[in-house]
């Protein structure tokens, strides 16, 4: 029973991790022909093209950390406000507000990207950061409206009337009590916002019209045309922030937050 | 300042936002899916774009294909994802392994994993060389198809491999939840621990996975890169068909594309309904 | 002087139940006040629109002589103690009993003297640098007192201070705040459902019942001379025999009662009343060994119950029942069935109004 258990774990863990196994040999692998298991060479030279200038993806890579930082401060700005405001109070119409929030991460990005595109398109914004920073707020808002409402509501608001009480102004109270103590939550929710605009795909592709160059739409073109060596070091380079973030956050990773982590 | 208008203050940026992103977008769209397009001197709403999607069997055939592709990839996540939190419940060692891999794989993008997958999976990939070293294969093409292939496996085990730690980790959240109580009251109830499990803990935590799971099926539902990278070019994903109408030289071919956006919509909206009404009867 | 005067304040939701009703009140400064009701009478309601943290729809609210209706929390010289204590978990101890200076603009050099005093009255030493998770229970309550403290308050409010102590912390916590009071000379608020707690704690009590203030008055008053039938019966009265009084004298189909001479309330010209007596005060004795004279009857025992400190013996007597509680060697042989004699001495009678 026991050994059961070990080996489907064994198994899980391995299916788990095995599609990253060839992307990271790929990377350093010259030649690699069927049907040989292992390269005939190794070689650093799908890294070198990727931090050449030739490739484009340290340049794609800072655009898509633009982007992402961007959206993430706009999304942190205005989401977390509201997230309080849905995770305490208690108003009129919150089924309605909370239906707001929702639907956007239900509705699948291409169907409202299609109509924003002829808006931007008019006011300019197609094939601009800005336009894509816009549109990546279609999904980053809600999620981080949603985990900081999660987070508010399992946060005990006697805490700030203590502090009124002892003598804090309405901003002292949230600066000086509610802030430290949501704090660790709202810096993983800011992580998890970068990465959900870090993994766009279709909205930048619709909304930069091919012109916001960021590190997916490189590695799909270089997927898609067969560069298997170029791909592999770029999707390593591609998923190393969210392994980052994992690391620096797994210690305060609520499951709440993990929950809604769409990426 | 009364407390209605401090909650309209902090709501309001963020409602002003999302609602002029996300209702104007698919606003803009219903409105183009009619083709009213005043700038073209469309101003007179018809169902054109409707009646010709729907007359032609490749939209049925790419909304048939999403809906296996997404179906069959929720069900069996679902199912795997549920297994999978049973059991690291239940390993000592090892628990804190895999919930950090589980956790690592909420990190990666799709498209990551759909690379992976490719190169697995194709007939020149990892496992096309490893049936040859064992003599079952000479060539890459006996090796069965398993991207760009009609049952989009290659698909589905991507969206499996993305999916189900997604799903597992709200399980594993919600069995924590839950705690041993309920299971324990019903072993000494007289109910084995299986029994325990099916009977009492599976019940309890349906709801939260059933939502989980509806979140899941609309967002393979309506995503493009997956399918545009693995699948076959006909018939396409509906979101692959959708944006590839939308960028047809033919520019009066793009109420078609907003109409099948609409029909996206469409589906997710009774994800939506179907996500709240889980969640309520989850919330007891 | 006056700390705190209620002027028939009232607050009602919107949903039309009024939660308090016109509630008029003074509490002496250097007072130890205790305001008792069970849960849900509006209790949490009346000290909310205290400190501050709710308006009341109607009346007034002075505290030490100034008006504060409409005045923000921080502005008020009342300190709620919430009953979680709520402790900041990022603060250091010192950091807690520091916050309220720190809020005023006072410098880091003037609060550590504060601080440290706070430290010493509250016997804290040693414990400044520790976070709140990494204190005991009663010492959470105490930092909680001792940053209630340092801001020199004119009123302390306290929420059920000791709700989540086990017994001998209460002991000790109530010494606590009685030690405090006499040395800071602050006046205390204390909101409990706990009879026996406000009676030891409480110069005076008012008791709270679905948001009205039935009776203000010493403990001992409100023991023995419950203003109505409600209040004798929240302070765990349970003797209440219908009739009349008539000149002095207790009229009811048990028999005539003769009541104290020296006390005569308002409720003794009424026509129809009920007699109480605390169960404590009532005398029991064998059917033979006292003679049956004034204010005494005949009884049958009808069940006991020990409850460790005391007996509960329920006895009846022309189908109507009454509570006698005595000591365990009193008690000692008491079997249901068992004949007895009641004595209700005059100066423990007493007569509320009938509510039917």
């Amino acid at each position: 029973m026991i050994w059961g258990k070990r080996l489907a774990a064994l198994v899980l863990a391995t299916a788990l991790l095995l599609p990253l196994v060839p992307l990271a040999v790929w990377s350093f692998a010259r030649g690699w022909r069927f049907p040989d298991l292992l390269p005939q060479a190794w070689s650093l030279r799908a890294w070198a093209y990727t931090f050449g200038d030739i490739s484009g993806a340290l340049g794609a890579f800072w655009q898509t950390t633009l982007i992402a930082c961007a959206t993430t401060v706009i999304a942190m700005a205005v989401g977390v406000p509201a997230g309080r405001a849905l995770g305490l109070a208690r108003f009129g119409g919150k089924a309605m507000v909370y239906l707001l929030v929702l639907a956007p991460v239900i509705v699948p990005g291409i169907a409202t990207a299609l109509g924003l595109h002829a808006v931007f398109l008019r006011l300019g914004l197609t094939g601009s950061v800005s336009g894509v920073v816009l549109v990546h707020l279609v999904p980053v808002l809600p999620y981080v409206i949603l985990v900081s409402a999660s987070l508010f509501a399992n946060y005990n608001l006697d805490y700030e009337r203590q502090a009124r009480s002892l003598g804090a102004s309405a901003w002292q109270a949230f600066w000086q009590v509610t802030r430290p103590q949501v704090a660790p939550g709202l810096v993983v929710a800011a992580l998890f916002a970068f990465l959900v605009s870090w993994s766009q795909y279709i909205l930048t592709l619709l909304i930069g019209s091919g012109q916001v160059q960021t590190l997916p739409l490189l590695l799909f073109s270089f997927a898609s045309s067969g560069r298997n060596d170029i791909a592999g070091a770029l999707a390593i380079l591609y998923i190393l922030p969210g392994i980052l973030i994992l690391l620096a956050s797994s210690r305060h990773l609520a499951a709440g937050t993990a929950t809604l982590g769409r990426t | 300042m009364t407390d209605r208008v401090r909650v309209a203050l902090l709501l309001a940026p963020a409602l002003v936002i999302l609602g002029g992103l996300f209702l104007g977008g698919l606003g803009v769209a219903a409105l183009r899916s009619f083709g009213y397009m005043p700038i073209l001197g469309l101003t007179e709403p018809n169902l054109d774009a409707y009646r010709t999607i729907l007359t032609d069997t490749a939209l049925w055939q790419s909304l048939g294909l999403s809906l296996y592709i997404a179906g069959t990839s929720t069900l069996i996540s679902a199912v795997l994802a549920v297994a999978a939190a049973l059991l690291i419940r239940s390993i000592g060692p090892g628990r804190r392994a895999l919930t950090f891999l589980f956790q690592l794989n909420l990190t990666m993008p799709h498209l990551v994993g759909a690379i992976g997958v490719l190169l697995l999976l194709s007939q020149s990939g990892s496992f096309a060389r490893l049936a040859f070293a064992a003599g079952l294969i000479e060539r890459p093409g006996e090796f069965p198809a398993l991207v760009y292939d009609r049952a989009s496996i290659g698909i589905i085990v991507q969206y499996i491999w993305k999916e189900l730690p997604f799903i597992g980790v709200i399980v594993l959240a919600n069995m924590r939840g839950l705690g041993t109580a309920y299971e324990n009251a019903a072993r000494s109830l007289g109910a084995s621990r299986w029994q325990a499990v099916r009977h009492v803990l599976l019940p309890m935590i349906l709801p939260g996975t059933a939502a989980a799971s509806a979140i899941v099926f609309a967002f393979v539902f309506g995503a493009y890169e997956i399918p545009a990278l693995l699948g076959t070019h006909f018939p396409q994903a509906l979101p692959v068909l959708a944006y590839d109408t939308f960028t047809d030289p033919d520019l009066t071919r793009r109420p078609e594309a907003m109409a099948m956006a609409m029909l996206i919509t469409a589906v997710s909206a009774l994800l939506i309904w179907a996500y709240m009404r889980l969640l309520r009867v989850g919330a007891r | 002087m006056t700390a705190l005067r209620l002027d028939a304040i009232s607050k009602g939701y919107t949903s039309g139940s009024t939660v308090i009703d016109r509630v008029s009140l003074d509490v002496a400064a250097g007072e130890i006040f205790a305001l008792l009701g069970p849960s849900g009478s509006g209790k949490t309601t009346l000290v909310k629109m205290i400190a501050g943290f709710e308006e009341p729809d109607r009346g007034g609210i002075e505290i030490a002589g100034q008006s504060c209706l409409g005045q923000a929390p921080e502005r008020r010289g009342a300190v709620l103690v919430f009953q979680d204590l709520l402790l900041f978990p990022h603060l250091s101890v010192t950091d807690n009993i520091g916050f309220g200076l720190k809020m005023r603009g006072m410098t880091p050099a003037d609060r550590s003297a504060k601080v440290t005093e706070m430290i010493a009255l509250l016997q804290l030493h040693g414990l400044g640098g520790r976070k709140p998770s990494e204190l005991s229970g009663g010492q959470q309550q105490r930092v909680a007192l001792a940053r209630a403290l340092a801001v020199s308050p004119d009123i302390l409010l306290l929420d059920e201070p000791m709700s989540g102590l086990d017994q001998h912390l209460r002991e000790e916590m109530g010494q606590t705040i009685l030690g405090l009071q006499s040395r800071t000379g602050v006046t205390i608020i204390l909101i409990t459902h706990d009879q026996a707690e406000a009676a030891t704690m409480a110069d005076r009590i008012g008791v709270l019942l679905e948001g009205r203030l039935e009776q203000v008055g010493p403990p001992r008053e409100l023991y023995n001379r419950p203003a109505s039938a409600a209040v004798a019966q929240f302070l765990g009265g349970r003797n209440f025999i219908p009739g009349q009084v008539r000149s002095g004298i207790f009229e009811s189909g048990l028999g005539h009662f003769a009541l104290p001479e020296t006390s005569a309330g308002p409720t003794w010209s009424a026509a129809k009343g009920l007699l109480t007596i605390r169960p404590e005060a009532v005398r029991l004795a064998p059917a033979a060994g006292m003679p049956l004279h004034e204010n005494c009857l005949s009884a049958q025992v009808t069940a006991t119950r020990f409850t460790g400190t005391a007996v509960f013996v329920t006895t009846a007597t022309e189908g109507q029942s009454l509570y006698v509680a005595l000591s365990p060697q009193d008690a000692a042989g008491l079997q249901p069935g068992d004949a007895v004699k009641l004595h209700l001495p005059a100066d423990a009678l007493w007569v509320v109004p009938n509510p039917a």
